[in-house]
């Protein structure tokens, strides 16, 4: 139950945060997209990709790991929603980053979401493996465990409050490359405590969401260097 | 008031996701039921859920009438009421778990 309240708190906390945010620096529409109608179009796909990716890989995860129902993954939506724009960007013709418009909700929805899933404990399946680290956390089994759930939302409040302090200086960049800069934070911080968590390897010694990981930290280097490689031209 | 015209498909899509909606709100409907006598802060959740689709579905389905609004904020609420109401009402990362709260505490 404490986990649908955090939820809850999480989604509205994550609205208001990236409203906030829009209101303040004049953002009305993700950056490249001009009509309201194709903005209307691009958030349904956006919601579908994020639905469907977080319910595929969270269930995925949760067969691999040798446990039967279903589970939603912040990690797959975020992938899911990744794939969605990208293909939708490029046949809208939509050729710059239009994400930073959900970073600062996004970074709010995880790191409250996260107190959540440490709240819930052992029913929630996204506690860490054993420690012997002072701030283990005894989730009820006995065992003291990594509170991997807070190193998460930790991870991701200190990411929001560096972008909030440096968006006045350089809105530019971060218009530019904020999306691309999210995802490399949130993949590299998810793929080392990905070590920490009891979930079975995929590919050895990697686990799902690391191999997802993996591929969003490759997406986000990509990208990055050819927006330098832009730049570079246009100022040659 | 301008008049907006919704093509075939795309209203077929509109009315697909409408029933999905209101399969969604059957079923947190039949949760308030099984959660009302034994679990008060569910029921409340449930409540909650079944309010929130049911003012969703009963906007949607009235600016469809109404032809008031474009096509694609319609499906985009449509959508959210779909698919979006219940991916947090089930809540939690083990959805399983959550679902059977209705269930469990019911039976």
């Amino acid at each position: 139950m404490i986990h649908l309240i955090f939820d809850l708190f999480a989604l509205v906390s994550g609205v208001l945060v990236s409203l906030w945010f829009r209101r303040q620096y004049g953002l009305e529409r993700p950056a490249g997209v001009t009509q309201e109608s194709q903005h209307h179009y691009y958030l349904l796909v956006l919601l579908f990709g994020l639905v469907g990716g977080s319910m595929l890989f969270g269930t995925l995860n949760l067969h691999l790991s040798g446990q039967t129902g279903a589970a939603k993954s912040m990690l797959g939506g975020v992938f899911g929603a990744i794939l969605v724009a990208e293909v939708f960007k490029y046949f809208a013709g939509i050729r710059q980053s239009t994400g930073l418009y959900f970073v600062p909700g996004l970074a709010v929805l995880i790191a409250v979401g996260r107190i959540g899933c440490f709240l819930a404990g052992l029913s929630d399946y996204t506690y860490g493996i054993e420690t012997r680290l002072p701030w283990g956390v005894d989730f009820g089994d006995g065992l003291k465990r990594h509170p991997v759930q807070l190193y998460e939302s930790f991870a991701m409040l200190a990411f929001l409050i560096v972008l909030l302090i440096s968006y006045p200086k350089h809105a530019v960049l971060w218009q530019a490359q904020g999306f691309y800069v999210f995802v490399l934070v949130y993949a590299g911080q998810r793929f080392v405590w990905e070590f920490l968590k009891p979930y079975s390897t995929v590919f050895y010694p990697f686990n799902l969401f690391q191999l997802l990981c993996l591929f969003m930290l490759g997406y986000a280097a990509v990208m990055l260097l050819k927006m330098r490689k832009n730049h570079g031209r246009l100022s040659q | 008031m301008f008049e907006n015209t919704y093509s075939t498909g795309l209203s077929i899509l509109f009315w697909l996701l409408w029933v999905v909606g209101l399969l969604v709100l059957l079923l947190f409907g039949f949760f308030v039921l099984a959660t009302s006598t034994n679990a008060n802060v569910l029921a409340v959740w449930n409540v909650s859920v079944v309010l929130a689709e049911g003012f969703l579905l009963f906007k949607t389905a009235r600016h469809f009438v109404l032809k008031d609004i474009p096509m694609p904020k319609l499906l985009l609420w449509v959508a959210v009421a779909a698919i979006g109401v219940p991916f947090v009402a089930f809540g939690g990362c083990f959805i399983l778990e959550s679902m059977s709260y209705g269930l469990r505490i019911g039976g």
